[in-house]
This record gives structure tokens, sequence and C-alpha cells, in this order.
């Protein structure tokens, strides 16, 4: 995302906040749905996340815009697990699944759900959107050394859940 | 096993680590690192998940502005329309104090 959007943003222009609004829109939702597991609840999610975004918009000053996004919407979907404890619990997909691929994908993401939030989110930050370890501590707010160890402790959850698939 | 060599290994996976070369003897000679290495690259897994799509359109996000003319001119036309159809009925209605004039004048001429 370039500076020229962001400042065009910032100054309410319709075009350049649906430019960032296509960017972003199925990673947040990706990243949502991976937590919620309802697709419901997160485009709500989705939408209100955006909203911030672009009410936000005009306090960010500089640095990475990506991180900046994506703590924005850490905050939003802890805050709303908070209020809803109940949308914890593993809706299992009760499709018919045949296929390979998608069976793991749906091993994957019932590993990711079995993680505490802040292990999970740190992980699909890190694996799925490509976070370096100093946007990782922007997001989460907590220095590099800390954004190291959790990887370390998500890692290790993740492959007990995950079932060791893959090792 | 070691904490820090675990951060090592986590931090190697991520490209996080520059001189590699020393980690990599290490897992190719200890077993025990070279499992716990696998361990914690099996979560490169994640990136294989595809992203899931929304129809959430732009436009949803941005709340319109309420348009106060256009239920005016529907109103306003409803009554119009509606005026021009029961006129032909409505024309011939006397008022009703020509009926009550007429009902004086009709008693009047009884009496």
């Amino acid at each position: 995302m370039n500076n020229e959007t962001i400042e065009m943003a910032k100054r309410g222009n319709k075009e350049a906040q649906k430019q960032i609004y296509i960017e972003y829109k199925d990673k947040i939702y990706t990243f949502c749905f991976f937590r919620l597991k309802n697709r419901d609840d997160a485009e709500d999610l989705t939408q209100d996340i955006f909203l911030k975004v672009f009410k936000g918009v005009v306090t960010f000053k500089s640095g990475n815009f990506k991180a900046w996004i994506y703590r924005i919407a850490i905050n939003h979907i802890l805050n709303t697990m908070v209020r809803r404890k109940n949308f914890m619990e593993l809706r299992e997909n009760t499709a018919v699944v045949k296929q390979k691929n998608i069976i793991d994908t749906l091993d994957v993401e019932r590993a990711l759900n079995k993680l505490p939030e802040k292990f999970s989110l740190l992980l699909i930050l890190r694996e799925k959107e490509g976070l370096d370890y100093k946007e990782l501590s922007s997001v989460f707010r907590v220095p590099i050394g800390t954004i190291k160890s959790r990887l370390v402790k998500a890692r290790e959850l993740f492959k007990k859940f995950y079932g060791g698939k893959n090792g | 096993m070691d904490k820090s060599i675990k951060i090592i290994l986590s931090s190697y996976i991520d490209g996080e680590i520059k001189d590699t070369e020393e980690i990599k003897k290490l897992i190719n000679e200890d077993k025990k690192t070279r499992e716990l290495y696998k361990d914690m690259f099996c979560s490169k897994i994640i990136k294989k998940l595809d992203y899931k799509s929304t129809s959430l359109p732009f436009e949803a996000l941005i709340p319109k502005k309420r348009n106060i003319i256009q239920p005016i001119i529907i109103t306003a036309s409803a009554v119009l329309i509606a005026f021009i159809i029961l006129y032909p009925s409505i024309r011939n209605i006397k008022p009703i104090y020509e009926i009550i004039n007429n009902l004086n004048t009709y008693s009047e001429v009884l009496k």
C-alpha cells in the first residue's frame, strides 16, 4: 500500500479507501474466519474492522500500514471474543469431505482453533501473512523477544494439536 | 530441550537469523535437534490455507445519506394520482350544508 493512497484515504477519498478495502478485505476476512468459524460473524467483524480503519486512518502517522491494520483487527477480534465467549466452541463442519487436501485444511483449521488466541493469531500472521518479527512486535505491542518465545510455544502447541501429520 | 535452542530454530525457520551455517550443521548432526526442527517446521502448513473470499461490497461499509426528497416526491405523486382517479366521483358530491339546507326546506314544506 503506497503512501499516496494512505494520504488520500486520510482526506476521506472514497477511491483510496476502496483500494485499501480491496487489498485487505479477504485477508482480514480470512483472519476473522479462522478464529470465528462462521461466515456471518466473520463478515460482521470485517465490516466493523474496516469502519474502524477508515475512521482511524487519520491517526496513522507513519510506519507499517499492514501491521497497523492487523493491530486494529486483533484488538477488535479479541474484544469481540471476550464479549461473546460462547463462540469459542468449535463448530464442527458437517460437510462430507472426500478430498485429502480439504481434510488437511480442516485439520489445520481445527488445530489453529484449539490454540489460545494470542498463539493462533500470531501463527496466522507469521505463516499466512508473512509478517516479520518487527511487524509482529508492532502488531502485538510486545518486545521481539516475547514474539520469539511465543512463536516457539505456538509452534509446539500447533504440532501437538495438528497431530504430527507433517512431521 | 534447552529453550534457547528452540528459539534459535524457530527464528531460523522464519529466516530471522543471519548466520545459518552453524544451525544447519547442528540440524544435520544432532538427531534431537533435527526432530525438534521438524516439529517446529510443521506450522509452515498454515501457509497452504486458502484465503476465504468475502462478497461484502465496499459500498456496504459507507452509510448512505438519507434521501428526504425522494419520499416526498413519491407521496405527492401518490396523492395526485389518487385525486385524478377519484375526481369524477367526488366532483358531484354536494357540500353538506346544501343538504342540510335542502332538508330544512323539505321540512318546512311538510309543515
